[in-house]
């Protein structure tokens, strides 16, 4: 299932970063998806360590393709989720997305 | 009536401070910039203590635990380069204690070090106000591959493992003095004990304040890679003044598969130190982590060492002795994680409280729901030597919808018996002896599992504390 969100355009032009709640059948998705390294990556917007918002509690490094918490400083892969650090070993979900030819991008469920 | 006889500090002398030391007092991009310049490190070094300085004005204090309001950071100082002809972040270590030089020498030498290294230690390691001055390990060890270096010469030395293991399990944003730590360190130990080497007698480190108003913040990094062991001892003390010091350490420890850590510390600061440590270690599979935590000195101590339970079939056990004398306030305890299925954690905590002194237990047990099958254990018991003695217990479990956890969980109170007292001195002891021998046997369970030459030391310091305090 694809769901539609928005375009690239409207995702960089709100600083390359928003924060989404999406409603996917009975499920409703807090998202967080972000624009960086030329990539749309669009991850669940909880930390796993403990649950909190990544939206406005975060920082991202492009030079390192990660994503740290600001909470206590947990940090993950932007490619994989793969924790970076200590802080927990439980991986940062990320959804795979779709663009179609005129820059829309689309959630994935499978 | 409590009758309190002021108790002999014995590590309270000082050496005169070096007159051309290069000192700065308060925190600001200025100093960080000067230590990091001093000691000539790489760039991302230099990055990541700025950005723990910023991380460190953004974080609030603490507002539980032991008073902390007058704590005033500008009036410290972070970084003392120690006199010229000893070690600093730039130089080697000097290779023989004969090349320490002799003020420094002469403070280490009445600690007992250089004879302690001799008789029964595996590696040692003195740390004088910023830099380690002296690290030697013996060449049995060295030639197995064990690198036990001050944290700084590490950087340099082995920059690969450094950076990779460096601030992952403790990062700066973990709490206000982690970040402190982070901005200004300088000095710890850095163990590397490769696959399946066993250093069975201890390395040892020893932390001395000298200079007043002085921050010491060491930094210390474990890694006990898969199936080794290794056991490692710090001591510390600091002369007497008037003015507050401040020692704000960070250990970090990596236990891999099926390898073994025991960290002992024996903590005796003078009276005039504000001792807010932290401390972690991570357990992966079958991995297992012992904290033995002594506090009898600082004027107020915040620390919970922590094991984070990782990998299946993980241990953690915290043993932990505080001694709270008058005016002290020894706020410890342990922190559990349990992320993984059938990790076990063990804590036990003896608090003894004399004078007016307060001694709290804190601590955190977290269960998360992958963490199936496990074990906690916690046991809290304190000692109250006096009516104004106080004791606190905040002990918190936090247990996420789980299957099969076994939880036990006691806590007592005691206050010294009048009678068992009467009948020890009817027996012929005095009433000093007595409440040792009380103190003693509440305390046993911990002691015991020190090496001897700890253990004996742990017993003088407690029965120094307890002269005259029969109230
Ligand atoms: S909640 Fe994100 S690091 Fe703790």
């Amino acid at each position: 299932m694809n769901i539609k969100l928005c375009s690239i355009d409207d995702l960089k032009k709100s600083n390359s970063i928003k924060e989404l709640s999406v409603s996917a059948g009975e499920e409703t998705l807090e998202l967080l998806m972000i624009y960086s390294n030329g990539n749309i990556i669009i991850m669940e917007n909880s930390c796993p360590h403990e649950k909190i918002p990544l939206y406005e509690n975060s920082v991202i490094a492009e030079e390192d393709n990660s994503i740290e918490c600001v909470n206590h400083g947990a940090k993950f892969n932007l490619t994989s989720g793969a924790p970076l650090n200590f802080v927990t070993n439980r991986k940062l979900k990320l959804y795979k997305n779709y663009i179609d030819e005129y820059g829309n991008i689309y959630l994935t469920i499978l | 009536m409590n009758i309190i006889k002021k108790r002999k500090y014995k590590f309270g002398f000082s050496n005169p401070e070096n007159p051309n030391a290069k000192k700065y007092k308060g925190l600001n991009s200025e100093v960080v910039n000067y230590i990091s310049d001093t000691k000539n490190e790489p760039d991302w070094m230099r990055e990541f203590r700025l950005n723990s300085l910023k991380i460190f004005n953004s974080l609030p204090m603490p507002n539980w635990g032991a008073d902390l309001s007058k704590i005033d950071f500008k009036d410290i100082y972070y970084y003392i380069m120690p006199n010229k002809n000893n070690n600093t972040g730039t130089k080697a270590n000097p290779a023989t204690w004969d090349d320490v030089d002799e003020n420094i020498k002469n403070t280490f030498e009445k600690l007992g070090i250089p004879e302690a290294e001799r008789k029964y230690l595996a590696g040692v390691e003195a740390q004088y106000d910023s830099e380690s001055i002296y690290t030697s390990i013996k060449s049995k060890w060295a030639e197995q591959g064990v690198i036990f270096l001050p944290t700084d010469i590490a950087l340099k030395e082995y920059p690969e493992i450094f950076k990779k293991y460096f601030s992952t399990i403790i990062p700066p944003r973990d709490n206000k003095f982690a970040a402190l730590n982070s901005a200004v360190w300088s000095g710890g130990s850095f163990i590397y004990v490769p696959k399946n080497v066993h250093v069975d007698i201890p390395l040892q480190a020893y932390f001395r304040i000298n200079a007043k108003s002085m921050g010491q913040f060491e930094r210390t990094l474990i890694i006990a890679d898969e199936g080794s062991s290794v056991g490692y001892v710090e001591g510390c003390t600091a002369p007497i003044y008037d003015n507050y010091s401040l020692h704000s350490a960070v250990v970090e420890i990596l236990v891999e598969k099926n390898a073994r850590v025991r960290y002992t510390t024996i903590q005796n600061w003078s009276r005039n130190v504000y001792n807010l440590v932290t401390k972690r270690a991570i357990a992966m599979e079958n991995a297992r982590m012992e904290w033995i935590d002594g506090n009898l000195g600082s004027y107020k101590t915040m620390k919970y060492p922590s094991v984070y339970l990782m990998g299946n079939g993980a241990s953690g056990e915290v043993l932990s002795i505080a001694f709270a004398g008058n005016g002290q306030h020894i706020d410890s305890g342990a922190k559990m994680i349990h992320m993984a299925p059938c990790t076990t954690s063990v804590i036990t905590s003896k608090s003894i409280s004399q004078g007016n002194g307060r001694s709290s237990y804190r601590g955190y047990v977290k269960v998360t729901p992958d963490a199936v099958n496990s074990k906690v254990n916690v046991k809290c018991d304190a000692l109250l030597l006096s009516k104004v003695s106080r004791t606190d217990t905040y002990p918190l479990m936090n247990i996420e919808e789980n299957q099969n956890i076994h939880v036990q969980h006691e806590a007592s109170i005691a206050k010294i018996d009048k009678d068992q007292l009467l009948y020890l001195q009817s027996r012929g002891l005095s009433e000093d002896e007595s409440l040792s021998l009380i103190v003693n046997g509440f305390i046993e369970p911990i002691v015991k599992e020190l090496p001897l030459e700890y253990a004996i030391e742990l017993n003088k310091l407690i029965n120094l504390q307890l002269e005259g305090s029969v109230g």
